[in-house]
């Protein structure tokens, strides 16, 4: 291959390219500069903070070193906000992807109202928590006054006293978040669906495939980055259930329901341990990490892309 | 035309120089009126948790205070639940910009002393504009114990309620009873009340909460405290502690007469759902409202089984060490006036909140409000019993641990004694620290 020199033409190129990558950071400054002062700052200062005994306003906080990580291990709360938070993200990812796979599938065939049913599906994804609650607070009543507990009273079966009784309190809000957050997973669902070429089930008809092996052996595997993407952001955002704690239950009764985040907001935002809290954020950083990263590991290398 | 000019150019001539002289004069006047204002005028903030109707009555008083003190404007602005401006005031004490005063517990004060961000009102108390020591002595000993810290006064009483027991008058007429008295009593009553229907209760006596304050309203008329005189040991789960636990578990599951919820009472009440709760005298606008006029409702001081023992609790008003000297006299200037005998006495009888000063009793309108009012007479009355929380920065979680207690007794999970012994091991942990 003949060496070629270097021409105006490159020079022109190469000016052109500087210019282009200038430009490309121009744009993409102002994102930058609020990710950088909004996000990034504050994770790193976090970090900072987390080595700290600090109560928030003291001028003098006291460096700790990696004290408040090792009380981390030995507080028994947060041992138990852990194990809570495992119960719930077991409670709701698994049920809540397959239930909303179901969905999207249904809301994928050609029927009448279509925009409506995806409309209804998404509202509760997008009311509030507190709005919400109102009408779970009704559902899950602890007399017979309750929806929940007036409809087990007509069948006979003994009334529960749900969000008052440690051992239902987690159920009910799993089955609430559920509810709560299908609508989201169903329409990524749906947009996965929709990205399945239709050429493939038109053979697979010809062939003779029906029902359940189409769903096996075409939608199943060519939906598979879309269920992996669900199944990453749903673990995420259950290992920081918040908001439905916050407003039912507030960890209660008897701790019962005590998650991850409501502890660390505790710990933070009302009792003012600064620097504990953020050693706790980051202790649930690694963890959510970690299994991430065990997730692409062991089912991302199953995803089949097209 | 000239001759008849002349005059009247010179008539036009003063004019103008009257009117430019007058103009001058006015404008110097406004100017230096405006550089006085200027010079004098200081404004304060204050934040605080006055909601509604407390929140009314608040602003008047500000307003009424601004009448009489043109010189400063008063910034009163509601943060929201106690939880948001706790918050907030710390979030702004982080930012260096916090209010020049706000309402505030005694132990998040006790968080604020810590951080030198307070500048105590003992500082403000000598001089003419200050507080002589019969002033002092005449807020209530209990609610001065609860703003000092290490001795030195650093915040005012202000808006403080006694714990007080509330009833369905109507029902308790109806089963021929005296509003109770004592714990006996109240028992009796709650029986009494209770309405059971085809097996299932359709009405009951009374309601309770799994938390500290329905526990601390017994364990006081028990003749118990949550700490023993030194503040550094448990004190709750003695034998005064262990019968005022077991008293509820009995309502609630041996003599069947109340349930129990986590949040507050007054709706449950309102529906006719309970005939009986513990709240403060600050509710009663709440209890009004929930009530709607459907049947007639009382109040009086928490039965007793031991004695009578009236649990105090609210906020006491802070200044903060970074506002300027100017805005710090201005806030006390505030802070004192409303802490006055005659503003407490009107704050008094607007929300249901306690008179923070002992003198404020005697004075005519707080007189004819008590004949008016008899059964807030019978709250009132009761202060001389009056038990307040320790102001210490651990106060919250102390409250946490104890609440935890009261709801294990609840649910059954263990017994009143085994609950409340394993309380005070955590608390008297956290007191050693």
């Amino acid at each position: 291959m003949p060496v070629r020199g270097f021409t105006a033409k490159d020079a022109a190129r190469r000016r052109r390219y500087l210019k282009e990558t200038f430009t490309a950071y121009l744009y993409l400054l102002p994102a930058t500069v609020v990710l950088v002062t909004f996000h990034f700052a504050p994770v790193f200062y976090a970090f900072y903070v987390s080595l700290l005994e600090w109560n928030y306003i003291s001028p003098n906080p006291t460096f700790v070193g990696f004290a408040n990580y090792a009380a981390l291990l030995k507080d028994s709360d947060f041992i138990t906000s852990l194990m809570n938070t495992v119960y719930y993200v077991i409670g709701t990812v698994p049920t809540s992807m397959a239930v909303a796979l179901f969905v999207a599938i249904l809301l994928n065939q050609k029927i009448r109202g279509l925009a409506w049913y995806r409309t209804v599906y998404f509202l509760p994804v997008i009311t509030a928590a507190n709005a919400v609650a109102i009408i779970w607070f009704w559902i899950y009543h602890p007399d017979y006054s309750g929806l929940l507990n007036g409809l087990l009273d007509r069948l006979g079966i003994p009334i529960q006293s749900w969000l008052l009784d440690p051992k239902w309190a987690m159920p009910c809000i799993i089955l609430m978040s559920i509810w709560k957050g299908l609508g989201y997973n169903v329409v990524i669902f749906l947009a996965g669906l929709q990205n399945i070429s239709s050429e493939y089930y038109e053979a697979a008809q010809i062939d003779g495939a029906k029902g359940w092996s189409i769903f096996r052996y075409i939608t199943w595997p060519l939906l598979s980055p879309t269920t992996f993407f669900v199944l990453i952001i749903s673990v995420i955002g259950s290992f920081q259930v918040f908001s439905q704690v916050y407003v039912m239950t507030r960890g209660g009764p008897l701790k019962s329901t005590l998650v991850v985040v409501y502890y660390l907001y505790k710990i933070g935002f009302e009792d003012f341990k600064m620097g504990y809290a953020s050693a706790m954020a980051y202790a649930l950083f690694v963890i959510i990490f970690t299994l991430t990263l065990l997730q692409r590991k062991y089912i991302g290398s199953r995803v089949h892309y097209q | 035309m000239r001759a008849s000019g002349a005059p009247c150019q010179g008539n036009q001539l003063k004019r103008v120089i009257v009117g430019v002289i007058s103009v001058t004069l006015l404008v110097m006047l406004l100017a230096g009126f405006s550089s006085v204002s200027a010079g004098s005028k200081v404004t304060i903030t204050f934040w605080h948790g006055m909601g509604s109707a407390l929140g009314k009555t608040l602003d008047e008083l500000v307003a009424e205070f601004q009448k009489q003190n043109p010189d400063i404007i008063v910034k009163a602005e509601y943060q929201g639940s106690y939880g948001a401006l706790n918050q907030k005031i710390m979030a702004a004490l982080a930012a260096k910009k916090p209010p020049t005063m706000a309402q505030a517990y005694g132990n998040w004060v006790a968080e604020y002393v810590k951080s030198g961000a307070v500048k105590p009102v003992e500082d403000f108390f000598a001089g003419p504009g200050g507080l002589s020591k019969d002033e002092i002595e005449d807020f209530w000993p209990e609610l001065r114990v609860g703003c000092t810290f290490n001795g030195r006064m650093y915040t005012l009483p202000f808006n403080k309620s006694v714990a007080i027991y509330i009833y369905n008058l109507t029902a308790l007429k109806e089963a021929g009873l005296e509003p109770p008295k004592t714990w006996e009593e109240l028992l009796a009553a709650s029986k009494a009340m209770t309405v059971v229907k085809d097996g299932k209760v359709t009405r009951y006596g009374m309601v309770l909460r799994p938390n500290v304050d329905y526990f601390a309203n017994l364990l006081f008329t028990n003749g118990g405290r949550y700490l023993d005189p030194s503040g550094k040991k448990a004190a709750f789960n003695g034998p005064e502690g262990v019968e005022a636990l077991q008293f509820m578990v009995d309502m609630l599951h041996k003599y069947k007469v109340a349930y129990y919820i986590p949040g507050y009472a007054d709706a449950d009440f309102g529906a006719g759902k309970t005939c009986g709760y513990f709240a403060t005298s600050a509710s009663y606008s709440y209890t009004d409202k929930a009530v709607g006029g459907k049947f007639e409702w009382g109040i009086g001081p928490i039965p007793y089984k031991k004695g009578p023992a009236a649990p105090v609790a609210g906020t006491d008003l802070v200044i903060f060490a970074s506002a300027t000297p100017e805005e710090q006299q201005a806030a006390w200037k505030f802070m004192k006036w409303l802490t006055s005998a005659s503003q407490t006495a009107y704050w008094a009888i607007n929300t249901g909140y306690i008179p923070v000063r002992r003198s404020a009793l005697y004075l005519r309108q707080m007189k004819e409000w008590m004949a008016a009012n008899p059964r807030n007479a019978a709250s009132l009355n009761a202060l001389k019993f009056a038990v307040t929380d320790p102001n210490i920065a651990e106060w919250q979680d102390i409250r946490e641990i104890i609440s935890q207690a009261v709801e294990e007794a609840f649910l059954a999970k263990a017994t009143p004694k085994e609950a409340l012994d394993k309380a005070a091991e955590k608390v008297n942990a956290l007191l050693a620290k």
